[in-house]
């Protein structure tokens, strides 16, 4: 057990152990990825849940990062855009189906929405230009009108179930 | 103002934490204390079930479900059975929320959260469901429409529901929702029939219509009485006379979502349908 | 859902998909935002806010804040050099002084070492209040005499009558941009007492302009940078964390961050008006315009910001894209004390537009003529007069894009399998088919683009040349809108180089024009061209001078110097022999007048865009369920950049209108708004958005490089009109209030002593005298 406002714990990130040292008890995950490690690329947008910019991986599962105590994710795996995106700094077929058929505008909503797509894939191969509009209402963009992103994402399930 | 968070690994230890710590928040998907906590609310300490093996699981037994307090919505729709035979709570977790807040809302924070979103609610109050908890003078089974009158499915200090029970019922299911926008967002309204024709019975609740969901007991004996369980029909005029007897279990307020009128008509119309189409091809997963 | 438009890496120049430039990055969750900037010892900020809508300050007391652990600086409106901002009119003060004028306003500001900190503190400090009434109603704004600017616009003769009328009065609600990324943005103290501040800005040189006002600053000692922007609409103009921020970070000597929260966002900022417009249409019997009587009420907030502006593009735009020989209108922007109002897309025009295409539909009715010909009757065309007296003399497309909005190819019926996505409702709806109706809309719309009425609009843009490279520094600011990528374009198109990057815009660059009012790339753009163009001029005359060769006879093509004849001689680089070529040209776009100034020759609007949307729905009427199935959208573009950018503009904003039309209204009651986060401000999802097609309608802009025009806002003005019409196709009802919730498509009337208990502001039935006694005598 814990006790006291600030705490002190290690937690898995991308592969790698991260102690996180005097971070508040109620820290979110989005928060310390963003504040302690500096690990930006998970966006903070709306804080209650609904927008999916904040979407990571716990044990492979989309989660929003804005709603994890970031101290009850000691133990588990966590999975960060940067974690997913590959170390050489190319794309993976998703990524680059996105670049292809989207038009990214502001791109806030694009991180998580990478991290909900990569996991829908896994998850519902062959899904659906519907099944992905389905899989994806948790992640809200502001600009695009989603087309080109559902399309990318429709494209991989599709290469996804082939394979 | 000092807080802590808590996290034990025995049902024992949480009860016995709770009591020490009575301001702390009991903490199981997250979805709704953390989301208070990010809107303001300031933290008076924390107690996460998650470490509560006790909690997890699915199980089937002797004809009944029973449903760990700590299993996730997505958990309920990766049940290879479950959903297919409670179909209504298949449908209903089908429709909450998002994918990511599946992953983490609870079947125990749904009904005892205190957020806007109960969607089970409903369901497992038309599926009969009974509640297992535990606290400080031990542990108890009651009926979840019991725990909704006495307390509104508030618990008393040191109180934790570990599991939800329920058997499911030989028949056609129906679970219908509407919100303000047509994805992500809470149930204005919510209709939930569970019919047994073994038994030839039929079981109503109301979502959003009144401070916690609600059975409809004079629609549903008009229901029992007024199908053709022989042939497996519904009349349109039972079908309507079903719709405006469940409008009146009803007791809606206004908000500035919706307003006490039309969440009674909205009512009276998903009823119908659901009554009139029971037998028909459903809208379903 | 796409038209099939693909990003290309290797495509260069006008009129190509070319990939944006930032798109890899943001895709890898690499691009960084103002929410992302973080410097080493930096403090972080947080703002005390008034918990009323109007209210007496009588005491500050800063002192429980400043003994908190971990602060480092509290502040209140006596720490502030000249406590007042603001664009247009500088009536908004950066720290509440005396007076508090809306729920949100900013009182006091803490620097902490740590975010929680900081939000403790800020909370710590009291403030006694002595509550006072608030303007609520801009009604009673209106007869209380709260009003920025009355705007009478006479055209033709304002007592003729038409054999045929329509009128209606009309309700749009409070709208906010929701853009994904808060507000958020650091200052840090820079050179010797000077600031540089980082985060989303429409305008860079304009926030510098406001925040060294209120420093009391030379400008030169403020630099206002743009980071990457999550979103703008309209969204970025206003000072909220830019002062405050440079005010801590001078007073501690550290780097200070602002990152509001999503609620703290919707509450600091202004959104778009309310409005009630009621209009009168005036035709003959078969169909001919032949006057518009209109009355316009803008709500704004309790100070000025850009009022005025809004209601003069209300007024001159309440006629739509039609031709019509008189007009009596009349419009006011007032002051309420609800919160802020300002630009966001479509600023001014999504309101009456929507007035005058439900209006002309009831006229339509009325006649017994098709909606979409009797807009064809009436379209403006060339050589017209528009009732501000402007004459329109840019090409006009209204036809084309009217007709092949009208004629695109209505969606299949839907199928018995449909998907549950796609039903009425969503996946758990009890909306089974056979109670399902599909209608069909129309709308059409006209937007002025560029800054209007005497605003001086002009960017200067500076293009190099170096090593076979060439870098563009302009102030023009990207908000998401794809800005970066149109400047490359354009310049590749002029230069003939492909390698080409544009640095982000800041404060030491010469100024550009905000990013605002369609204006960029038709602004920009040509600057741009002209730097370009010059460069090439300079280049290709260096290296005819080495190689004596005519420079009238050579050209850049594709990264070489070539002959007439098309063969290459050198690359750009070896051309340039490490020389470097710099140019910096300005374009100014034409001179305009006010509204107020009718006889004077100049035009009160830049120019104008044109587009049309043809919507299909499906609803449940029953429940007032709604599913939007497609819009096929034809817009005037002038000549197309880059067609998957404006496809995606179109896409975007058509579904921020859809939004206004069925689910956008941030209410509030008693001057406390109610749904202030995004469970209960809702925005379309994946599942509500419908199938887009797309036309481009190009008759290129006369005296504008590559005949480019703006088309960011217009989308938003004609998708709200369009679903509506679809819905009352669909339902028979009058439907003349934004959004349309179910509960209104089904026809419920709500009893307003249970919505007063609810908290909310209920129809009161005839609005008070004050709206009464501006409306027109009956013709």
């Amino acid at each position: 057990m814990s006790s006291g406002e600030r705490i002190s714990y290690c937690i898995n990130v991308n592969g790698e152990q991260h102690v996180i040292e005097d971070a508040w008890y109620f820290e979110t995950l989005l928060g310390v990825l963003r504040k302690h490690l500096g690990l930006n690329g998970t966006k903070f947008a709306c804080g209650t849940g609904h927008c999916g910019a904040c979407t990571v991986h716990v044990d492979g599962r989309p989660v929003n990062s804005c709603l994890e105590l970031a101290a009850l994710t000691v133990g588990h795996q966590i999975t960060t855009i940067e974690g997913y995106s590959p170390a050489d700094g190319s794309l993976t077929r998703l990524q680059e189906a996105i670049v292809q058929c989207a038009d990214v505008q502001c791109g806030y909503c694009v991180p998580g929405l990478v991290m909900s797509a990569a996991a829908l894939i896994g998850e519902q191969p062959g899904a659906s230009a519907e099944d992905v509009r389905e899989g994806l209402c948790g992640n809200l963009c502001r600009c695009t009108a989603y087309g080109g992103f559902v399309e990318a994402v429709r494209q991989a399930a599709s290469h996804e179930a082939e394979a | 103002m000092t807080g802590i968070l808590l996290t034990p690994d025995n049902l024992t230890d949480a009860v016995g934490a709770l009591l020490r710590h009575p301001h702390a928040q009991l903490v199981a998907g997250g979805t709704d204390v953390v989301a208070d906590l990010n809107r303001g609310r300031p933290a008076t300490g924390l107690l996460s079930l998650r470490g509560l093996a006790e909690l997890t699981g699915i199980h089937y037994k002797d004809g009944r479900w029973c449903l760990g307090a700590m299993t996730t919505i997505a958990d309920v729709r990766a049940n290879a059975d479950l959903a297919p035979q409670a179909s209504a709570l298949g449908q209903a977790a089908r429709s909450l929320g998002s994918r990511q807040i599946r992953n983490r809302a609870t079947v125990g924070g749904n009904i005892c959260g205190g957020g806007s979103d109960r969607t089970l609610i409903p369901v497992l109050l038309a599926y009969d469901a009974t509640v297992d908890v535990v606290g400080p003078e031990g542990s108890r089974t009651q009926a979840l429409s019991d725990l909704l009158a006495s307390s509104g499915a508030s618990l008393a200090v040191g109180e934790i529901l570990t599991a939800v029970s329920f058997s499911v019922a030989s028949g056609p299911h129906r679970y219908y929702r509407i919100g303000p926008r047509n994805a992500l967002c809470y149930a204005t309204v919510s209709v939930t029939l569970v019919v047994d024709e073994p038994t030839r019975s039929v079981r109503v609740a109301l979502g959003g219509v009144a401070e916690t969901a609600v059975r409809a007991p004079a629609a549903e004996a008009l229901a029992g009485a007024g199908i053709d369980w022989q042939r497996r029909r519904v009349d349109a005029d039972v079908a309507g006379a079903f719709g405006v007897v469940a409008a009146e279990a009803a007791q809606p307020v206004s908000d500035f979502v919706a307003s006490a009128q039309y969440r009674r008509h909205a009512v009276e119309v998903m009823a119908r349908r659901a009554l009139k189409h029971l037998f028909e091809e459903g809208i379903g997963e | 859902m796409m038209n099939g438009f693909v990003t290309d890496p290797n495509a260069a120049g006008v009129g190509t998909p070319r990939r944006r430039p930032d798109s890899w990055a943001k895709v890898r969750g690499e691009f960084e935002y103002a929410t992302d900037i973080a410097d080493s010892g930096m403090l972080w900020g947080a703002t005390l806010r008034s918990p009323h809508p109007h209210a007496r300050i009588l005491s500050v007391n800063l002192e429980p804040a400043e003994r908190m652990p971990g602060v480092t600086s509290v502040m209140a409106a006596q720490h502030v050099p000249h406590n007042l901002c603001g664009m247009i009119v500088a009536d908004t003060p950066v720290l509440a002084d005396d007076m508090v004028r809306y729920v949100g306003e900013p009182v006091a500001i803490v620097a902490a070492e740590d975010p929680v900190l900081a939000r403790r503190a800020a909370d710590a400090i009291e403030v006694d209040y002595e509550v006072l009434p608030a303007i609520i109603d801009p009604v009673v704004a209106l007869e209380a005499g709260a009003v920025y600017r009355h705007v009478k616009l006479i055209h033709g003769d304002p007592d003729v009558c038409g054999e045929v009328q329509a009128e209606g009065e009309y309700v749009t609600s409070r709208q906010d941009h929701a853009f994904l990324a808060p507000d958020a943005g650091i200052a840090r103290p820079w050179g010797r007492g000077g600031i540089e501040v980082i985060g989303a800005a429409q305008w860079v040189h304009e926030d510098r302009r406001q925040i060294a006002a209120a420093l009391r600053l030379p400008e030169e000692k403020v630099l206002v940078r743009n980071s990457g922007v999550g979103g703008a609409f309209g969204g970025r103009v206003s000072m909220t964390w830019q002062v405050h921020a440079a005010l801590l970070a001078l007073h501690t000597g550290r780097p200070v961050k602002f990152l509001y929260s999503r609620t703290e966002t919707m509450l600091a900022r202004y959104h778009r008006h309310p409005s009630r417009i009621w209009l009168r249409h005036h035709a003959t019997r078969d169909g001919r315009l032949v006057k518009l009587e209109a009355r316009i009420l803008l709500e704004d907030g309790p100070y000025a910001h850009a009022a005025g502006a809004g209601i003069g593009n209300s007024c001159t735009l309440i006629q739509g894209p039609y031709s019509i020989p008189n007009a009596d209108v009349e419009g006011w922007s007032v002051a309420t004390n609800n919160g802020m109002c300002g630009s966001m897309r479509g600023f001014g025009v999504v309101e009456p537009m929507f007035a005058c295409e439900s209006n002309i539909d009831n006229l339509a009715r009325t006649l017994g003529i098709g909606g979409v010909e009797l807009r064809r009757i009436n379209a403006i065309q060339r050589g017209d007069r528009w009732i501000s007296n402007q004459i329109q003399d840019r090409p006009t497309p209204t036809h084309p894009v009217m007709d092949s909005a009208a004629q695109a190819p209505l969606p299949d019926e839907p199928s018995a399998s449909r998907h549950p996505v796609d039903r009425p409702g969503g996946v758990a709806s009890p909306a089974r088919d056979e109670y399902v109706r599909r209608a069909v809309g129309f709308a059409a719309a006209a937007k002025n683009v560029c800054l209007s009425e005497a605003a001086e609009v002009n960017s200067t843009a500076t293009v190099s040349l170096s090593d076979g490279e060439a870098v563009i520094d302009c102030a023009a600011a990207e908000v998401g809108q794809g800005f970066v990528n149109v400047a490359i374009q354009v310049a590749q198109s002029t230069l003939g180089v492909t390698r080409i990057r544009i640095c982000e815009a800041a404060t030491d660059m010469a100024p550009a024009a905000t990013t605002d009012g369609q204006q960029q790339t038709m602004t920009s753009g040509p600057a741009i061209d002209r730097a370009a163009a010059a460069v090439k001029v300079q280049l290709l005359r260096f290296y005819g001078n080495q190689h004596r060769l005519d420079p009238s006879g050579l050209d850049v093509e594709l990264d070489f110097v070539v002959d007439r004849s098309g063969k290459r001689l050198a690359t750009v680089s070896e051309a340039a022999a490490g020389r470097v070529f710099r140019a910096t040209e300005r374009f100014d776009q034409r001179r305009t007048r006010t509204v107020d100034e009718p006889d004077n020759p100049d035009p009160v609007h830049v120019t104008m865009d044109f587009s049309a949307n043809r919507c299909v729905v499906d609803v449940d009427l029953e429940l007032g369920l709604v599913k939007v199935v497609q819009m096929d959208v034809a817009q005037d573009v002038g000549r197309v950049v880059n067609p998957v950018a404006a496809h995606g503009q179109i896409c975007g904003g058509s579904l921020m209108g859809m939004g206004m039309a069925l689910m956008e209204n941030l209410q509030s009651a008693n001057g406390h708004m109610l749904n202030t986060d995004w469970s209960t401000y809702l925005i379309p999802t994946s599942v509500d958005v419908p199938t887009f097609r797309t036309r481009f309608v190009e008759e290129p802009e006369p005296g504008i490089s590559y005949g480019v025009k703006g088309m960011g806002e217009l989308p938003h003005v004609q998708s709200p009109p369009a679903v509506l019409a679809a819905l009352r196709a669909a339902s028979g009802l009058p439907l003349s209030s934004i959004p349309v919730t179910a509960e209104i498509l089904a026809g419920i009337e709500a009893d307003a002593g249970i919505e007063a208990d609810a908290g909310i502001e209920a129809d009161e039935g005839p609005p008070p005298a004050a709206w009464a006694n501006v409306m027109p005598r009956r013709g």
